[in-house]
C-alpha cells in the first residue's frame, strides 16, 4: 500500500491558486469577524507548523493535527461569540495560558494520534497477514500430503507417460 | 553330461525311509483320477532308463495290468510323441495307457510318469554284459525280425522314431511266448539310453542327450545290432568300453567290428550286414528288409571301408588314419589343434595323404568362416569345430565339451540347465552358426534341414537380446517344447503348460520361502515360447530395473494374458504375492487418495484371483491421465500459494512502509472523525449551558 502511495505522482502546485482564492474569499469575512479570526489564527499555529513540515503530499499530518487543533479552539470561539464577539475578549482569552494549553494540547493530541494510529494499523495488518500466511501454508501442506513433495517442483516435472504400451511407442 | 555307460535300466535305489515317511510313500499317488501309482511297490524288473518302475492300477480298467515309470532323469520325456505312440496298436510295442505329472509324495515333488501295460514276460537281457541262451536264426528271422520291423514301420508312419531298440529294452510278451515287445522309449529323449554299441557311429559320438530324433535308418541299425546280440546270446564287444567300441567301429566299420570274431549263419549274414552298414544311404531300409523277409534275396552289400590316409597324421601321441578319427581327436585338444590347422598341416594331410580334394575345400571354407558370430576368447574352439565338421560332416557338432547333432541341441541344453552346468558353450554354438555350416557340409541334403537352419537363425536373433524372455532360457524351450519349465523355483513342480505354470506359482505363493519375484528368465522364456501371441513389447519394460513400476505392470500383464488364454480361472495366492510387490506401481499415482483407493481396490480384486482385474485397475489410462492432470494443476496451485505467501511475508516485514502509507491516512480519517464528533459535542454542550 505504501509503495503504491509512494509511486503516486505528486499533486500539481495548482493547489496554491486555490488557496489564494480561498484567502481572497475568506479575507473579507476575516476582517468582518476580526476577534474570531485573531483567535483562530493564533490557535491554529501548530497546524500551520504541521502543514509546513509535513512532506506527505496528502498532508495527513496537517489534517490530523489540524482536526484536533480545531477541536481545541472550538470552545473558545463559541465562548467569544457568547460574550459579544469583541477584540478585548479575544485578547483576554489569548492572555490566559489555559487557553493556549487547551488549544495546543488538542494539537498535541493530534500529533500523538498521528504517530500511534499508523503503528496500530501496521500491527493489525501484520496480524492479518500472518493469519493469511498460516492459512495458505496449511493449504500448501494439504497439497503436499495429497500429492507428495514432488509437487514442490524439485523432482522431474515431466508428466508420467500414460500406459505401458503407449510409453514404448513414444 | 551322462555317458551311455552310466545309463542302464537300473536307476540308483532310493534311500531307505522310516515311520511317517513310509506311510506317505505307501499311499497311492493319483494321476488325474485316472490311475493310481503305488510308491511302496517298486518293480525293479521293469525299470527304465528314464526312471524307476512302480506298480499301478487304472481306475476304470482294473483288468489291464499296468505299471508306471516315474521319471527321474535330468532330461525331458518325449511328451510331444505320446499321443501318436498311444494310437499305435502293435503287439511288439508296449501299450502306453496314460501319462502326466503327479505329486510324487515320497519326495514331495512333482514327477512325470508314464503308465504302460505290463508285459507278461521278463526282460530279454538284464544288462549288456549278460550272457543268455542264444536265439536261433529261425526264431529271429521268423518271429523277432518281422514283429520288430512292423513296429518300427508303424512308428515311422506316425512320424516318430523309437530310439530305444536294444537287447535290454525288449520284454517277452508272455513267459512262454517267443514274441517280444519293445519297452519304454518315451521317458527320455531318443537314443538317451542307448549304449554306444547299438547306436550308429555318428550318434555314438554325440552325448546321450544330444543325439537328436534320428531317423528310421538309425532304428534299423539298432535293430541289426540287437538281433546280432540276441543271436549270439551275448555282447560281442562286452569287454570293450564305449571309447574302444567307437574306435573299433570307426576303424573297421560296424559289421566287421562286431562280427569278425563270430560265425553267422548264412540266413542272417545278409540282413545283418545290410542293417549295420555305416553309410545311412547304403543301409537297408524298411522296404529292403521287408522284401528280404518275403523271400527276395538281394546281392549282399559289401561293407564300406572308410577312406584311409596313405600315411598317418600324428597328433597328441596318436597315429590317426581316418578323417573321422582325426576330427574327433582335434576337438578333444582344440588348443593344439588350432595351431596345426592355422599352419595348414591338417589341410595338407587331407589333400595329399587322404587325397580328398572336396574335403580340403570344405576345410578352407571352415577356416575362412571361423569368425562367423563374432571373434572372441573361444576363437580357437570355433575354428577347430568348423574344421572337424568339414573333416567329418555326418558326425555331431563338437564344441567346448558338448557334442550334439544339430537337431539334438534342445535336449542337451535342457540337460545342462537341469544339472546347473554351464550353458555358455550352447549359446556360442548357436551364435557361431555351426548348424548352418554342418548342413552346408552334408553330402546328402535332406528337406528337414531347411526349417532347421531357419529356426537356428531365429534362435540366434533371440540370443542377441539380453532382456528377459530372450536368451538361452528362451531357446531351451524353443528347441525342446516338451521340456518342463526349469526355473529354480518351479523345478519340483514339473510344469508342462502355461496353465500349470500359473498353478505352480499360485502354490509357491503360499510358501514362506518363496522367491522375491514370481517371474524369472526361465518363467518368461517358457511363457513366450508356449504363448506365441504374447505382445513382445511387454518384454521391454520387464528388463528395465530402473523403472520398477512399469516392470511390475508388465509382469502382471504378461501373467494376466496367460491366465486369460490358458487359465486357471482363479489364482488368489499369486495375486496376493504380486500385490505385495506392487508398491512401485501404486507410487506411480501421485495423488494419495487415488493411491489409497487403488490399493483397496487391488486388494479387493486380488481375493478373486483374476490377474486381469488387477491390470485393469493399475494400468487404467484414464486414471493415470487424470492423476497427471491433477498433479499438474496441484503444482500450479502450489506455486500460486507460494507466491502469495512470499508476498504477504515481504509486506509484513515492512512495517514502516505500512505505517507511512495506509496508517497515516487512516490516522487522518480517524482523527478527523474524533475531532468532528468532539467539536460538535463541545459546541452543543456550551450552547446549552450558555
Amino acid at each position: 500500500m505504501s509503495a503504491a502511495l509512494g509511486k503516486r505522482p505528486p499533486r500539481r502546485r495548482g493547489g496554491g491558486g486555490g488557496a489564494l482564492l480561498l484567502l481572497l474569499l475568506l479575507a473579507p469575512a476575516g476582517l468582518m469577524m476580526m476577534p474570531t479570526s485573531v483567535l483562530v489564527l493564533a490557535g491554529l499555529a501548530p497546524t500551520f507548523v504541521a502543514y509546513l513540515i509535513d512532506r506527505d503530499p496528502e498532508k495527513s499530518a496537517a489534517l490530523t493535527v489540524g482536526a484536533m487543533n480545531l477541536c481545541g479552539i472550538a470552545p473558545f470561539v463559541v465562548r467569544l461569540w457568547q460574550r459579544g464577539h469583541e477584540m478585548g475578549i479575544t485578547l483576554q482569552m489569548l492572555a490566559d495560558p489555559g487557553t493556549w494549553l487547551i488549544m495546543f494540547g488538542a494539537a498535541a493530541i493530534g500529533w500523538l494520534l498521528y504517530f500511534f494510529i499508523p503503528q496500530i494499523v501496521a500491527a493489525i495488518i501484520s496480524l492479518r497477514n500472518e493469519a493469511k500466511i498460516k492459512e495458505l501454508e496449511e493449504r500448501r501442506g494439504l497439497l503436499i500430503a495429497d500429492w507428495g513433495p514432488e509437487i514442490m517442483g524439485k523432482g522431474d516435472d515431466k508428466p508420467e507417460p500414460v500406459g505401458l504400451i503407449d510409453e514404448q511407442s513414444e | 553330461m551322462a555317458s551311455s555307460a552310466d545309463l542302464d535300466e537300473k536307476p540308483a535305489p532310493p534311500p531307505p525311509r522310516r515311520g511317517a515317511e513310509m506311510m506317505a510313500t505307501s499311499s497311492p499317488v493319483d494321476l488325474g483320477g485316472r490311475c493310481e501309482i503305488m510308491p511302496g511297490t517298486p518293480i525293479p524288473a521293469l525299470d527304465s532308463v528314464g526312471g524307476t518302475a512302480f506298480a499301478a492300477r487304472m481306475s476304470r480298467d482294473r483288468k489291464t495290468e499296468v505299471f508306471a515309470i516315474v521319471t527321474d532323469r535330468p532330461v525331458p520325456a518325449r511328451i510331444e510323441m505320446m499321443a501318436n505312440y498311444r494310437a499305435i496298436e502293435n503287439p511288439a510295442i508296449l501299450r502306453l495307457m496314460d501319462w502326466g505329472a503327479v505329486d510324487w509324495t515320497p519326495e514331495g515333488k512333482k514327477r512325470f510318469v508314464l503308465i504302460y501295460e505290463r508285459p507278461g514276460g521278463r526282460r530279454v537281457m538284464q544288462d549288456m554284459g549278460e550272457t543268455r541262451e542264444p536265439m536261433s536264426d529261425d526264431q529271429i528271422t521268423r518271429s523277432l525280425m518281422p514283429s520288430l520291423l512292423f513296429a518300427l514301420r508303424e512308428m515311422n508312419a506316425r512320424g516318430m522314431t523309437c530310439g530305444a531298440i536294444r537287447p535290454t529294452n525288449l520284454f517277452q510278451k508272455d513267459p512262454a511266448s517267443p514274441v517280444v515287445t519293445i519297452g519304454d522309449c518315451l521317458s527320455t529323449p531318443v537314443g538317451y539310453g542307448q549304449p554306444v554299441l547299438v547306436e550308429t557311429i555318428e550318434r555314438g559320438l554325440a552325448q546321450p542327450a544330444g543325439r537328436g530324433p534320428g531317423t528310421i535308418a538309425d532304428d534299423l541299425y539298432a535293430l541289426g545290432v540287437t538281433l546280432l546280440v540276441l543271436y549270439l546270446g551275448r555282447n560281442p564287444l562286452a569287454d570293450l568300453d564305449d571309447e574302444s567300441i567307437l574306435k573299433l567301429k570307426m576303424d573297421k566299420g560296424t559289421y566287421p567290428a562286431l562280427t569278425s570274431q563270430v560265425r553267422l549263419p548264412q540266413s542272417l549274414v545278409e540282413p545283418l550286414r545290410g542293417l549295420m552298414i555305416d553309410d545311412p544311404r547304403q543301409r537297408w531300409s524298411v522296404s529292403d528288409l521287408d522284401l528280404w523277409l518275403q523271400g527276395r534275396r538281394m546281392s549282399p552289400k559289401q561293407p564300406q571301408v572308410p577312406r584311409r590316409g596313405a600315411r598317418p597324421f600324428e597328433f597328441q601321441g596318436e597315429e590317426l588314419m581316418h578323417c573321422r578319427a582325426l576330427a574327433r581327436s582335434l576337438t578333444r585338444h582344440s588348443a593344439a589343434a588350432a595351431a596345426l590347422i592355422e599352419r595348414g598341416d591338417v589341410e595338407k594331410w587331407v589333400r595329399r595323404s587322404v587325397g580328398d580334394e572336396a574335403r580340403g575345400e570344405a576345410m578352407q571354407t571352415a577356416i575362412a568362416s571361423a569368425g562367423a558370430g563374432g571373434r572372441g576368447a573361444s576363437q580357437e574352439d570355433k575354428l577347430v569345430t568348423r574344421v572337424s565338421i568339414a573333416l567329418d560332416p555326418p558326425s555331431p557338432i563338437r564344441y567346448r565339451g558338448i557334442s550334439v547333432m544339430p537337431d539334438g541341441l534342445g535336449a542337451a541344453l535342457a540337460e545342462a540347465l537341469w544339472q546347473n552346468s554351464g550353458v555358455q558353450p550352447f549359446a556360442e554354438f548357436v551364435v557361431a552358426q555351426f548348424p548352418h555350416f554342418w548342413v552346408n557340409c552334408q553330402t546328402d541334403f535332406r528337406p528337414e534341414y531347411v526349417p532347421m537352419v531357419q529356426a537356428y537363425d531365429g534362435y540366434r536373433a533371440l540370443l542377441e537380446h539380453v532382456g528377459m524372455g530372450f536368451g538361452i532360457e528362451r531357446i531351451v524351450y524353443e528347441l525342446c517344447p516338451s521340456c518342463p519349465c526349469l526355473s529354480p523355483q518351479l523345478r519340483d513342480h514339473y510344469v508342462l503348460s502355461p496353465a500349470e505354470l500359473l498353478s505352480a506359482l499360485d502354490q509357491i505363493a503360499t510358501k514362506p520361502n518363496r522367491g522375491r519375484d514370481p517371474v524369472d528368465r526361465h518363467v518368461l522364456g517358457y511363457i513366450t515360447t508356449h504363448h506365441k501371441k504374447l505382445n513382445d513389447r511387454l518384454l521391454v519394460p520387464l528388463s528395465n530395473p530402473h523403472d520398477p513400476a512399469r516392470r511390475m505392470i508388465a509382469m502382471i500383464t504378461v501373467l494376466a494374458d496367460v491366465q486369460n488364454r490358458f487359465g486357471p480361472a482363479r489364482l488368489p495366492n499369486l495375486c496376493g504375492w504380486l500385490v505385495a510387490l506392487m508398491d512401485p506401481v501404486f507410487k506411480r499415482f501421485k495423488n494419495r487418495e487415488t493411491r489409497e483407493r487403488m490399493k483397496a481396490e487391488v486388494a479387493n480384486v486380488a481375493r478373486d484371483g483374476v490377474l486381469d482385474a488387477i491390470v485393469r485397475i493399475v494400468d487404467n489410462v484414464d486414471a493415470i491421465r487424470a492423476d497427471d492432470k491433477g498433479f499438474l494443476a496441484a503444482m500450479r496451485q502450489y506455486e500460486s500459494l507460494t507466491r502469495q505467501i512470499e508476498k504477504l511475508r515481504s509486506s509484513a516485514n515492512d512495517k514502516a512502509a505500512m505505517a507511512d502509507g495506509a496508517g497515516r491516512q487512516i490516522a487522518a480519517v480517524v482523527t478527523s472523525i474524533i475531532a468532528g464528533l468532539t467539536m460538535i459535542g463541545t459546541v452543543l454542550y456550551m450552547l446549552r449551558l450558555g
